[in-house]
């Protein structure tokens, strides 16, 4: 079924200017957000979580949020650091899921059996190493997707949101509710692991 | 901005120096230390090489039909409904007793206008019957009514005074003009006198 595309007037608007379309109960101004988006949301979860099937779930659940609570949402802020603020939320929450599901090198304290042991063991180690996140590490593009993916999570949102999208360090502090300095603190630390991992490119 | 300050000739990069010179603006005594440094200028160079790096990465596109998945899960009305029905339970729980009051109102007021149009429907001609006549009444009495109002006026001692004022055109204008004069200045002085302070005034909130 073809996707009904908004209005070509509305891609003429400020975003604040389809968010009041869309809080007036027009449909096309919803999907005109999404459009907006949709591409900047996917490709800032994939980074964070490495897998694109998980990455569309995601994406589906942060627009959700955003267009079911839109009525909350506040125009004396930037729609955009509203959205990436929940898509961010809707990412690291679901990395702490999964930290929470494998947590310890030696496998789950949970596990029972010297199997369940290992098998929660194998999960932790193979995040790196697995066949299928490298081929997946493939299509993220190389050694710099590897590098990023090999970050913090906190450094990789901050990262990529300051170098990637483009945001300020004060946007940034705002997205991850941060203080201003911790932003700093992380993006600097960011790019001196960037720096190392990446020095060997540099030299060839 | 840490690059614009004076700075240690031999101490090495900051990080808002860096920021500083991928921002492409460097002050003097931060260019000439990169110049003297070779630690400094190798960081700067790597740093200026990572962001590059991570600048390029392009953007992912979702598969298609993302928006369709999206708006399955979403019920779309004005906000201003929205509001009120997430309200409503609100209000009810806080001032229940209110509430019930309003609505047995509500009921009393809209259960006899309801049972009114019902009975007003089943009986049409004696309605009918009852408006010709009270129309009949009313046009014959206000008729006399006003036509014994008008005399009574004319009786009045102040009424050859008002008609001989107003009698000649000049005169008239004049009268308009002065009674235009006066409501304007009362219009006037009304808004200065509702009108808010522009500035606080001191001690307005004992």
């Amino acid at each position: 079924m073809a996707e009904p595309s908004p209005p070509q007037a509305l891609r003429d608007l400020t975003d604040q200017e389809v968010v009041r379309h869309a809080r007036a109960g027009r449909e096309h101004a919803y999907r005109e957000l999404i459009r907006r988006y949709e591409r900047p949301v996917f490709s800032l979860i994939y980074r964070m979580v490495r897998d694109r099937e998980l990455s569309e779930d995601l994406s589906q659940e942060t627009f959700v949020k955003v267009l079911k609570s839109i009525a909350s949402y506040r125009p004396e802020f930037k729609f955009s650091s509203w959205v990436f603020k929940i898509a961010n939320n809707t990412a690291i929450d679901h990395l702490r899921r999964r930290e929470l599901d494998t947590l310890s090198i030696e496998g789950s304290p949970h596990a029972m059996t010297p199997e369940a042991v290992e098998a929660t063991a194998l999960q932790l180690g193979s995040s790196r190493a697995s066949p299928l996140e490298a081929l997946e590490a493939k299509e993220l593009g190389g050694t710099i997707e590897e590098a990023i993916q090999n970050l913090r999570p906190e450094y990789r949102s901050c990262i990529l949101l300051r170098h990637v999208e483009g945001r300020s360090y004060e946007e940034i502090a705002e997205i991850m509710d941060l203080p201003l300095g911790t932003v700093k603190t992380y993006i600097h630390r960011a790019r001196n692991e960037l720096r190392v991992t990446l020095g060997h490119l540099r030299k060839h | 901005m840490g690059a614009r300050m004076k700075r240690p000739h031999d101490a090495h990069l900051t990080a808002d120096e860096l920021d500083a010179l991928l921002e492409g603006a460097p002050g003097d005594a931060l260019q000439a230390h990169l110049f003297a440094c070779h630690d400094c200028r190798s960081t700067a160079e790597a740093d200026r090489y990572a962001v590059t790096a991570v600048r390029s990465l392009a953007r992912f596109q979702p598969s298609a039909g993302l928006a369709d998945r999206v708006m399955s899960q979403v019920t779309i009305r004005p906000v201003a409904l929205d509001r009120f029905i997430l309200r409503l339970p609100v209000w009810v729980r806080r001032d229940r007793r209110s509430l019930m009051r309003a609505a047995s109102v509500a009921s009393v007021v809209f259960g006899g206008m309801a049972a009114s149009t019902v009975w007003s429907l089943m009986n049409r001609d004696l309605l009918s019957l009852w408006g010709s006549r009270v129309v009949s009444l009313f046009e014959g009495r206000l008729w006399n009514g006003t036509q014994a109002l008008a005399a009574s006026v004319a009786a009045q001692p102040w009424y050859g005074v008002i008609r001989d004022t107003l009698d000649s055109p000049g005169r008239l204008g004049m009268t308009a003009t002065i009674l235009l004069l006066g409501y304007v200045s009362g219009l006037v002085a009304l808004r200065r006198l509702v009108a808010l302070p522009s500035r606080p005034v001191p001690h307005a909130n004992w």
